[in-house]
């Protein structure tokens, strides 16, 4: 039973997950720019003004984004890079109050699209190639935005709560022209606190509800391992995935089937509180049995081959008690 | 040494004291490219309509 309490949404833990990110950037920026000095000049009063600011509230995802950036640039010996970098995170704003949704080519934030698009294309063996979506397209997906967080706020408020803790940013984008693949949303260990969701996916509430469900399951899952990873399975092996066509790694097919429940509660929970209409309702009851099946399909893989560490187990019991008692 | 007028300088850092680099295990240096999990182009109906074609 205490594993699946871990597996109700939890604003509370979400805000604990976010100062430990914090925290972590904080420790991690203080460590580059004791290593760096002589060859950046460090100006101490911005830095202790930045983690100062960084200890008191959020940031945005970019200014994560900014910090891999940062050590990417020192690795490959890009000092120049390394120092505007830097220059740029220590002069970063605490990120404002609210869920802030934009398209990913907002000529209003540069060079933010392009670092959002190189930070979630982590994958070399699938390029996401996004363009912002058109006026229309962005008006339709920020309307149906508005009623999948009402149909939470009305049929499971928990779970709004957590996604407004968790996703500061929701960065709207479409396939662009030539894409080989269709993307519907992705996210970053890099990108803490922004989910990139494709405008024209997701056609109806309870369709966004499953996919703000899942996007923000990535991220709470980002945060649960900053400390210590899910499984001790070889990185470079690859598995079955419930969700994907291409193989995943055993990291990918645990957050995959975790998630697979998390979306599988999102949708069980508004469908029983009655919020829907009969044409979504319909839509809840197929996509139900869906993950059931999915999930069923992901832990064959983990029970198989997965080798999870206590956090990677503790969090797929919570799953599967959670699957046992409502699917 | 570094030189702050040169085009590349070596920092070597530490990653076990950086987020996010900290669990890096088979990643040699000099190929830096984190394949991490974040990456969810999940594409729900996508991704189910390829896996039945």
């Amino acid at each position: 039973m205490t594993a699946n309490i871990l597996f109700r949404p939890d604003a509370a833990r979400a805000r604990g997950l976010d100062g430990r990110m914090r925290t972590r950037l904080a420790d991690s920026l203080a460590y580059i720019a004791a290593e760096v000095a002589g060859a950046i000049p460090i100006q101490h009063e911005k830095l202790s003004g930045f983690l100062q600011r960084l200890a008191r509230a959020p940031v945005s995802a970019l200014v994560f984004g900014a910090y891999f950036d940062l050590v990417f640039a020192l690795e490959a010996g890009e000092i120049h890079s390394a120092a505007a970098l830097l220059e740029e995170i220590l002069a970063a704003p605490s990120a404002p109050a609210g869920l802030a949704v934009f398209n990913i080519g907002d000529p209003s934030r540069p060079p933010d699209g392009r670092r959002y698009l190189r930070l979630i294309n982590t994958d070399p063996a699938m390029r996401l190639a996004l363009r912002s979506p058109p006026p229309d397209v962005e008006a339709a997906a920020r309307r149906r935005l508005q009623e999948a967080f009402q149909l939470l706020e009305a049929g499971f408020p928990d779970l709004a709560d957590e996604l407004r803790t968790l996703i500061r940013e929701i960065v709207l984008a479409v396939n662009a022209d030539d894409a080989d693949e269709r993307f519907d949303g992705a996210s970053s260990f890099m990108l803490w606190g922004a989910i990139i969701l494709n405008a024209e996916a997701s056609d109806t509430p309870i369709a966004l509800v499953e996919g703000l469900a899942h996007e923000s399951g990535h991220n709470l899952l980002f945060g649960l391992c900053a400390d210590g990873p899910l499984v001790e399975n070889d990185d470079f092996d690859r598995f079955p995935s419930p969700l994907r066509a291409d193989p995943r790694p055993m990291d990918g097919i645990v957050h995959a089937t975790y998630i697979i429940a998390r979306m599988h509660q999102a949708v069980h929970t508004v469908l029983n509180a009655g919020v829907l209409d009969g044409e979504q309702a319909v839509y809840a009851r197929s996509s139900l049995q869906g993950h059931a099946e999915a999930f069923q399909r992901g832990m064959d893989t983990i029970d198989r081959h997965g080798r999870l560490t206590p956090l990677g187990h503790g969090l797929l019991e919570g799953a599967s008690d959670y699957m046992r008692i409502c699917a | 040494m570094t030189d702050p007028e040169a085009a590349i300088v070596k920092i070597r850092l530490d990653w076990s004291k950086l987020l996010g680099f900290d669990q890096i295990k088979t990643v040699e240096r000099g190929e830096l490219r984190i394949t991490d999990s974040g990456f969810s182009k999940i594409g729900t109906k996508g991704c189910r309509a390829k896996e039945q074609s």
